[in-house]
């Protein structure tokens, strides 16, 4: 039985190497997925892609029924979120696509999203997404043993809301290890809740979702893609990384 | 993935709500329930949400409200507030 500390499933230094063996490649997967989403490709070849990438590597697409859900990614464009399921949509210069994947292999579980420019965007999504980008590096930092989740949300809240974007706040990052959700959850903003405090061996995934507009949002009638309120734009980039005594280890950078 | 934020207060978790309507009061029945008219002649058996509740020390026949019209269970409906 693993080691818990609260109810958080604690890895051992073996288990976090084999999550780093599946982060890397998914951010080659990423990287790819990245490549190829060009004006006029459909969401749905972007998945096949990352399917066919996964699948030929030996490694299993974690998303893929989850709850569920029908597919490898979730492509979420423009007032999308996350959560949007690929389908014969075409991209179009000046989208917003964020690419959200899960990779389990050997048993463990990596999650990482990042979001892509197709084309020649708008300078304010520009900044939407650098600064959607630079909250998660700014959280990843707070991600030390004994800190508490409540410091990582506080510098990603910061960060993103002195830029006058908003920080989403019905969806969360959270535990990672063999299954794909696990405590603690891990919210983008602060709240009365200070969170669990991290100890080394825990692995979670930050991901903010950032928003031009309002903080709200609704799910749509498929019962998966989640999109703004007031149609503005949201940028998504999640990693996942493992607390360890020299500081926050970044399994998903490919590194 | 991202999973549904749980327990902390400030998420409004706001996922297939029913924009509420407004009803007229037909009649008044026990435990807080009432039958409504709404405006497009439907008509709602209603509970009082929590946080309506202290409306319903006063409610009379013919006084409106803002009903959410259950998306699920036709004819039923949560009442959000006096009009």
């Amino acid at each position: 039985m693993s080691k818990t500390k609260n109810g958080i499933i604690l890895k051992t230094a073996k288990e976090i190497e084999i999550i780093k063996e599946g982060g890397k490649m998914l951010r080659q997967c990423l990287q790819m997925v990245r490549e190829a989403a060009l004006e006029r490709v459909r969401t749905k070849e972007l998945d096949q892609l990352a399917y066919d990438f996964i699948v030929s590597r030996g490694g299993r697409p974690a998303f893929k029924g989850y709850r569920g859900f029908p597919a490898t990614l979730c492509i979420s464009i423009n007032e999308e979120v996350v959560h949007g399921i690929p389908n014969n949509r075409r991209l179009k210069a000046g989208d917003i696509v964020s690419v959200d994947c899960g990779l389990a292999w050997q048993g463990f579980i990596a999650d990482s999203a990042t979001t892509i420019a197709v084309g020649e965007i708008d300078p304010k999504l520009q900044k939407l997404l650098k600064v959607t980008e630079e909250s998660l590096y700014l959280g990843i930092e707070k991600a030390q043993a004994g800190n508490y989740v409540q410091d990582i949300s506080r510098a990603v809240q910061e960060h993103v809301e002195s830029h006058g974007f908003s920080v989403v706040r019905d969806l969360v990052g959270h535990g990672v290890g063999k299954d794909l959700h696990e405590e603690p959850q891990v919210p983008n903003f602060v709240s009365k809740e200070k969170g669990a405090k991290l100890e080394p061996g825990m692995v979670i995934a930050i991901e903010p979702m950032v928003n031009t507009g309002t903080f709200e949002v609704v799910s749509k009638r498929d019962g998966w893609t989640i999109v703004t309120v007031d149609k503005g734009h949201s940028a998504h980039y999640e990693h996942t990384v493992a607390i360890t005594n020299n500081g926050p280890m970044i399994l998903t950078n490919g590194e | 993935m991202a999973p549904i934020c749980e327990g902390i207060a400030e998420s409004t978790v706001s996922q297939n709500q029913s924009n509420p309507v407004i009803a007229t009061v037909v009649e008044i029945l026990p435990n807080a329930i009432v039958r409504l008219k709404t405006e497009y002649g439907a008509e709602v058996l209603a509970h009082f949400s929590a946080e309506a509740r202290s409306e319903l020390v006063r409610l009379l026949p013919g006084d409106r409200v803002k009903v959410e019209v259950s998306p699920y269970h036709k004819g039923r409906g949560r009442i959000v507030g006096k009009v």
